[in-house]
């Protein structure tokens, strides 16, 4: 099955893995890779509770502080 | 009593419940069908080595420079009251022609999402067809799957779009339709970072196993010892060098310039998108590592889990030769025909399939918000009414889409002249305004607020001038392109093709709609600003 869908494509010129082609897959994908992994870790050691956002937060204590002071002008 | 008390009250600042929240929300605004489809496309087409280069060089000197610009705008804004582009806009500039081109930033996604979503409902359909082995058409001729593509999508007769498969594809749009509205409809945290958090793992998860199963093929047909995983590998990644020499491959323009607009698209940059994403987080929170952690999410996902899976394991299968053609031609066509030749193909195909749809999905949910925020804040309508009234807009535009179905030239139509052209523009008028409003210093001092990651200061310097150099640069290049195309000349086609003139009147319509909630939100963002008495930034 596999070889009939082979030869309908015709023949393949050699594209073994050169030594430049692992150089630029490792760094491409090493980079990207270690960059998300670098940015997660910082995301977590960055998130004190404090950071950490819930439901209850709906409106910072200084706009609301803010918006009462407006009313009280009006 | 004064105005701003007769005023209808502002809606209640929402917040994202977590910063991982925003993260994958960003994330999966940003990964798409791109990812997987058109980057290892194109590196394959540039012969990989060569090709990493200038999109590198792009992601470093355009993508995130851009990234970081509308995370800080979109804050900005929120702190202030703000969530939708025109909003903010009018708030940095005090005036109303900001707000009215504004309107191009909730255009984009909105136009984008109607056909977008039709794209998403092909994924579920193939996801389906896959799993329930209809998709199995025989492994030595192309032929069965074209023509299930275009039997599928209508491509042969416009309004065949909507009939196909007896009217699948149109359940199917709708389907994906109830999806978005109804986590949309549920809100920020309840509805898209609640679905983000469990979807963009999950998409992740279902890479990583496709992943695996591409990477341990080995050699499948032992006749042919030379199409094997390394080869494949080979085929996406050497640095080819028969024709022309690395260098002289690094000189192709072409190739820089596509390298810049997969970075540019991929990271759903001027989309508008992450500014109304961003307008939800907090004053202090840190931006600038929440940029670059969605942008390195995004990046992940396409260079080592789209640049490992797909063209090695097209290329496996059907050699070079198999390899190629446009993002439709290698998911749709291709993809399906090497599912059908892998041992067990059946499960990995669905697998597959599936994570397009996922991604699909976050994506077309992110490009909903901005309508949504300019409904609520601008006519102050409920959530209830303006996802109604979105619903009924994009469904309307969807059918448009499906309809004019003949080679595809209302979806073809919209993703040129909305998913290239007006990203561009809107892209460079928000490097600009933010060059205008804020400038080096107080730019620096607003994006690193609340960063504990260090921002170099020469960084300011590339946003300021290197940035919006290169995107001019890239424009022109791109509309030069267009205008000597000889085939497939958009500019030709808006003269004499009359589906692409309805579709362009279309979206015009849409852009004076939008035009129009802008002009009767000026009340409203008025009150606003009295009522907080923000300082704008506008020097």
């Amino acid at each position: 099955m596999i070889a009939q869908l082979q030869t309908a494509t015709g023949a393949t010129p050699n594209f073994e893995l050169t030594a430049a082609g692992w150089v630029v897959m490792l760094l491409s994908v090493g980079f990207v890779t270690a960059l998300l992994i670098w940015c997660i870790y910082r995301v977590l050691r960055e998130s004190s509770p404090e950071k950490v956002h819930s439901q209850v937060d709906i409106e910072p204590p200084d706009e609301a502080a803010e918006r009462q002071h407006a009313r009280q002008k009006d | 009593m004064s105005q701003i008390v007769q005023e209808q009250p502002l809606q209640p600042r929402q917040n994202w419940a977590t910063r991982f929240g925003v993260i994958l929300a960003v994330m999966g605004s940003a990964v798409g069908l791109g990812n997987f489809l058109r980057f290892p496309g194109l590196a394959a087409k540039y012969e990989g080595g060569a090709f990493m280069i200038p999109y590198f060089t792009a992601f470093l000197l355009l993508g995130l420079p851009l990234a970081w610009v509308e995370w800080a705008i979109g804050r900005y804004g929120g702190a202030r009251g703000f969530n939708s582009s025109p909003g903010i806009y009018r708030m940095l500039t005090r005036g109303p022609t900001a707000a009215f081109f504004g309107s191009l930033a909730v255009l984009v996604p909105v136009v984008i999402y109607m056909y977008y979503v039709v794209i998403e409902a092909w994924c579920l359909g193939y996801a389906w067809y896959i799993a329930t082995g209809k998709l199995s058409l025989g492994t030595t001729d192309k032929t069965p799957y074209v023509n299930l593509f275009r039997a599928f999508t209508g491509l042969d007769e416009n309004g065949l779009g909507i009939q196909s498969q007896g009217g699948a594809a149109a359940i199917l749009v709708l389907l994906c339709f109830l999806l978005n509205f109804g986590l949309i409809y549920r809100g920020l945290t309840k509805g898209i970072e609640r679905f983000c958090t469990w979807a963009m793992p999950a998409l992740i998860a279902c890479a990583l196993i496709v992943l695996v199963r591409v990477l341990t093929l080995n050699t499948p047909n032992p006749d042919r010892p030379e199409l094997n995983v390394l080869s494949g590998l080979g085929y996406m990644w050497n640095p080819r060098t028969e024709r022309l020499g690395f260098f002289e491959a690094l000189a192709n323009g072409q190739m820089w310039l596509e390298a810049a607009g997969q970075i540019f698209f991929s990271l759903s940059v001027g989309f508008g998108i992450i500014i109304n994403y961003a307008s939800y987080v907090r004053r202090d929170d840190d931006i600038v590592l929440s940029a670059l952690t969605s942008a390195a999410g995004n990046e992940f996902c396409e260079v080592a889990l789209g640049g490992l899976i797909t063209v090695p394991a097209a290329f496996i299968f059907l050699g070079a030769a198999g390899v190629g053609g446009s993002l439709f031609t290698l998911g749709f066509i291709t993809l399906p025909m090497v599912f059908a030749s892998m041992p067990g193909g059946q499960i990995v195909g669905t697998l597959f399939f599936s994570l397009l749809f996922l991604a699909a999905l976050t994506s077309s949910l992110s490009m909903l918000q901005p309508a949504i925020a300019l409904l609520e804040e601008g006519p102050g309508m409920s959530r209830r009414v303006a996802v109604a009234v979105l619903g009924f807009i994009t469904l309307v535009g969807s059918g448009f889409v499906m309809y004019f179905s003949k080679d595809l030239v209302a979806l073809d139509t919209f993703d040129f002249w909305i998913g290239t052209f007006c990203i561009y523009i809107l892209a460079m008028f928000q490097v600009f305004l933010w060059g205008r409003a804020f400038g080096v210093a107080r730019g620096y001092e607003e994006i690193t607020r609340g960063a504990e990651l260090h921002l170099p200061r020469w960084v300011m310097y590339v946003i300021q001038y290197v940035s919006p150099t290169y995107l001019v640069i890239v424009f022109v290049a791109f509309l030069w392109q267009q205008l000597r195309a000889t085939e497939a000349n958009r500019f030709t086609a808006l003269m004499h093709d009359l589906p692409t003139q309805l579709s362009v009147g279309f979206i015009l319509a849409v852009w004076m709609l939008f035009g129009l909630l802008v002009n009767q939100s000026f009340r409203r963002w008025s009150a606003n600003h009295r009522t907080r008495g923000y300082e704008v930034a506008v020097r």
